[in-house]
């Protein structure tokens, strides 16, 4: 008996459920349009590309022409007045001296500016 | 891309669609999800502005979590009501309950012939005036049964409490509910036979 009663009471306010539900408010379309920008700024990323290789710097340049880099020790014991840069193929270039390139040290070892070398 | 929400996938296939990159598979999304969050957090919190504020953020957390999101554990829906819900609870627990009662626009309706949409709209509103006047856990129980048409286990798992909870909240809710309005009986058909 009470359950019925409980559907009767409940048909009572049906009407003014369907009326709320007609009712809803809507989103605004700056709303949907917010919620959607927020996808695109968080959605999955694809696998980024690598970045391209930077451009060869001089030094990169020279070292690529001679072959090679020695030991930075190695260089640092050298002295001034014979700097030798090795390379990898002493068939295709002659052996250069620093001196005879026009650069200075410091050009070819950026850092090393503030090294003190002692006069040879 | 065509703006289109008749998208056949379901919300979970659409969202893990998102997750793998599929950034369309969001506007379909929207276009289902917004309105029901948006129809449930106005009718919570009163407010317009707040409402939209809950939603975006609710739906900011739905995209964050697609890359994460498992199947076949909660429907898309639910979970949204879920944060919704609880995005509610915090904002009214800081600002304090039903600031702006006439920020919810009242549908107008002057064509002729149009008595049945005005009675409609005045039951609506005496709805909400009576919802506003229960407690807080039993007007969203209320409002997630009959009127955003969420089963009693899916309300179970947005309010985080068991079924029989939910039964509770919702039979208590609807007898102080048909007491508020018995008043109105005379004006909008209220039948308390």
């Amino acid at each position: 008996m009470m359950a019925e009663n409980e559907r009767d009471r409940d048909d009572a306010l049906d009407p003014f459920f369907e009326a709320a539900r007609e009712a809803r408010p809507e989103p605004s379309d700056a709303l949907m349009a917010r919620i959607l920008a927020d996808a695109a700024d968080a959605a999955p990323r694809p696998v980024e590309q690598p970045r391209p290789a930077e451009k060869p710097s001089l030094i990169a340049s020279i070292l690529d022409a001679i072959g090679g880099w020695p030991s930075f020790a190695g260089l640092a014991t050298a002295t001034v007045a014979g700097v030798w840069i090795g390379f990898a193929s002493p068939d295709t270039l002659s052996t250069l001296t620093l001196a005879e390139t026009g650069f200075d040290l410091a050009d070819v070892l950026p850092g090393t500016a503030e090294l003190v070398f002692e006069e040879g | 891309m065509p703006f289109d929400a008749s998208d056949e996938r379901t919300d979970e296939d659409l969202l893990l669609a998102f997750g793998a990159g599929e950034v369309s598979a969001a506007q379909a999304l929207t276009l289902r999800l917004t309105p029901r969050a948006f129809g449930y957090a106005s009718r919570v919190l009163k407010d317009m502005t707040e409402a939209e504020d809950v939603v975006q953020e609710a739906m900011m957390r739905l995209w964050k979590i697609a890359p994460d999101w498992r199947t076949g554990e909660a429907q898309v829906s639910t979970w949204l009501y879920r944060v919704v819900a609880n995005l509610c609870t915090d904002r009214l627990r800081k600002t304090g309950r039903g600031v702006a009662l006439d920020a919810i626009p009242e549908p107008e309706d002057h064509t002729p012939g149009a008595v049945d949409q005005m009675v409609a709209a005045e039951r609506a509103k005496a709805l909400d005036d009576a919802l506003d006047q229960l407690p807080e856990r039993q007007k969203q129980a209320v409002v997630l049964r009959h009127i955003e048409g969420l089963s009693n286990p899916e309300i179970a798992t947005v309010m985080d409490i068991g079924v029989e909870a939910v039964e509770s909240l919702t039979a208590r809710g609807k007898r102080a509910l048909k007491t508020a309005l018995a008043g109105k009986k005379a004006t909008l058909g209220f039948e308390d036979g």
